[in-house]
């Protein structure tokens, strides 16, 4: 069923619009939390230094994997198949050359008349138009495909520390991960390096978040709605 | 040092002359065969002590080590085909050498490991011969053990030629805690290769393994991603906050806003500033300051 954003509130100077919906901010804030208590147990089992024991932390940072791939999967699934924002979500080829064209635009190659600008807002309808920037809508997917890995990864790895716990996780794990072994990558050092990918893209994540210019788009995050001016 | 020299006192006892005939290990002559002496590739192995040391050899049908490790440890031990950044992997071959500080009586125990789910079982049968020569040195213990490459048993790691073998020390001041992985300042050595060359009793090399640095690496990783993002967000604040920051249009558009395909952003961008300014039948407005392209093309 198709979840449509209706313009909820109007005044004489601005459209207060939903821009997300309850499940796509329970996704968000949801992996937000599940990414600080999987960071801070991670850093743990790197460095060795143990709060609470080593079985605890390992046991919280394999729940909390868990639980941010199944909230993220199923979630983000979800809003891309149930709420059919394939094409919002998901980028296109025009993505890609709006990628091209923004960091022409950033290094002077090309004016920034021709920056390919996103986020409109249909008031009549109550919609989004081009409602992401391309690379935000890169990011979402390859956290999607990140996630995925990163899972698989740590359950193998479990299986291979807590033999006879969460067998079925550990043999779909040990079963994606064959190729990895073959090649003779670390599990462990392949688990790092998604873990340092995630670590990059949200802290330029963090940083647009930021931005005065992206402060009703947070908001939107927080409460669901968004207040747009109606004149510029 | 690299052993106390050998004080072997009959060298008509009982040789295992037959398999490693150029230097022997008797193993039930109390001191540590002088075979040893003639075994000059060994790799000192902090996690048994300051002293502590490993030597390997092996001939066509066993494999000979010997073992220095100091005597105040509880137990000192090792594992066969280890893992980088994990140790104790479940179902890894091991052999572990217990301590008792009470007798210094050292038991010497053929293992399989049990990841963290628990202490490592001892096989079903002991393949291991072994010798202990306690105190041969003050403060150390020396053990020989003598083990044929292919025991038969399911739970013993089998060699053959030209294997290399990855291989972990640890010991009760150097291991991880809680059975986790990852090796700390106090945690079990870095992997090392175990060269099982048959060829005429040649000699095994627990050598500095020529291998990837998979910690050096991590810790490029993370300078790279420090680097990358910091880097992206000064350059973005620079550009974008301070010397030419965007203007954005005015997000509200109308009813016949339709979103704009591959094709005509290319031919708005690249195609002499000219679109037709149609688009499945629908008149594009892209935003208000482009309208004037779509104006002058219709």
């Amino acid at each position: 069923m198709i979840t449509k954003s209706k313009t909820i509130e109007e005044t004489e100077d601005l459209i207060i619009a939903k821009r997300y919906s309850r499940i796509q901010r329970t996704q968000h804030w949801g992996n937000v939390i599940l990414m600080i208590i999987l960071f801070l147990t991670g850093l743990e089992i790197y460095s060795g230094i143990y709060v609470g024991g080593a079985k605890f932390t390992q046991t919280i940072h394999i729940w909390a994997g868990l639980l941010v791939f199944i909230l993220s999967w199923i979630i983000y699934t979800f809003i891309i198949i149930g709420e059919r924002k394939i094409t919002e979500i998901i980028p296109s080829p025009r993505d890609f050359l709006d990628v091209v064209l923004i960091m022409g635009c950033a290094f002077g190659i090309l004016s920034d008349e021709k920056y390919p600008h996103y986020d409109f807002y249909d008031a009549e309808k109550g919609k989004y138009i081009n409602k992401y920037h391309p690379t935000q809508k890169f990011l979402a997917t390859i956290n999607y495909i990140m996630l995925f890995f990163i899972a698989m990864s740590g359950f193998a790895l479990y299986g291979y520390i807590a033999p006879g716990n969460w067998t079925f996780f550990a043999n779909i794990g040990d079963w994606f991960m064959t190729p990895l072994i073959n090649w003779g990558i670390p599990i462990r050092f392949f688990h790092f390096l998604v873990f340092a990918y995630f670590l990059m893209s949200t802290m330029i994540h963090f940083y647009f978040t930021m931005l005065p210019q992206n402060r009703e788009r947070l908001r939107g995050m927080a409460t669901g709605t968004q207040k747009i001016p109606k004149a510029h | 040092m690299l052993l106390p020299p050998a004080a072997h006192a009959d060298d008509s006892s009982n040789f295992i002359a037959s398999i490693f005939d150029q230097q022997g290990v008797d193993l039930t002559d109390g001191s540590i065969s002088p075979g040893w002496e003639n075994v000059t590739y060994y790799q000192m192995i902090p996690e048994f002590g300051e002293n502590g040391l490993v030597k390997f050899a092996n001939n066509a049908t066993h494999l000979f080590s010997l073992f220095v490790v100091e005597s105040n440890l509880q137990w000192a031990a090792i594992e066969f085909e280890a893992w980088d950044g994990l140790c104790m992997v479940d179902g890894n071959d091991g052999w572990t050498f217990y301590i008792d500080q009470n007798t210094a009586a050292v038991t010497v125990h053929d293992e399989v490991y049990k990841g963290s789910a628990g202490p490592p079982t001892h096989d079903t049968t002991n393949n291991l011969q072994t010798e202990v020569v306690v105190d041969d040195t003050p403060g150390y213990h020396t053990i020989e053990i003598v083990r044929q490459l292919d025991t038969g048993d399911t739970q013993d790691i089998a060699y053959h030629d030209g294997d290399l073998i990855d291989i972990k020390f640890a010991s009760s001041t150097h291991h991880s805690k809680g059975g986790l992985s990852n090796p700390t300042q106090f945690g079990p050595s870095d992997i090392f290769f175990l060269s099982v060359q048959t060829t005429g009793g040649d000699i095994i090399v627990p050598d500095t393994p020529n291998r990837i640095d998979y910690d050096f690496w991590k810790m490029i990783a993370l300078i790279m991603v420090f680097f990358l993002a910091f880097g992206f967000m000064f350059l973005h604040s620079l550009i974008r906050q301070y010397f030419k920051p965007l203007d954005h249009p005015n997000p509200i558009v109308s009813a016949d806003y339709v979103k704009p395909t591959l094709k005509y952003r290319w031919e708005t961008t690249f195609g002499n500033g000219k679109h037709n300014g149609k688009h499945n039948g629908k008149t594009k407005l892209e935003s208000d300051d482009k309208s004037d392209l779509i104006k002058e093309a219709n």
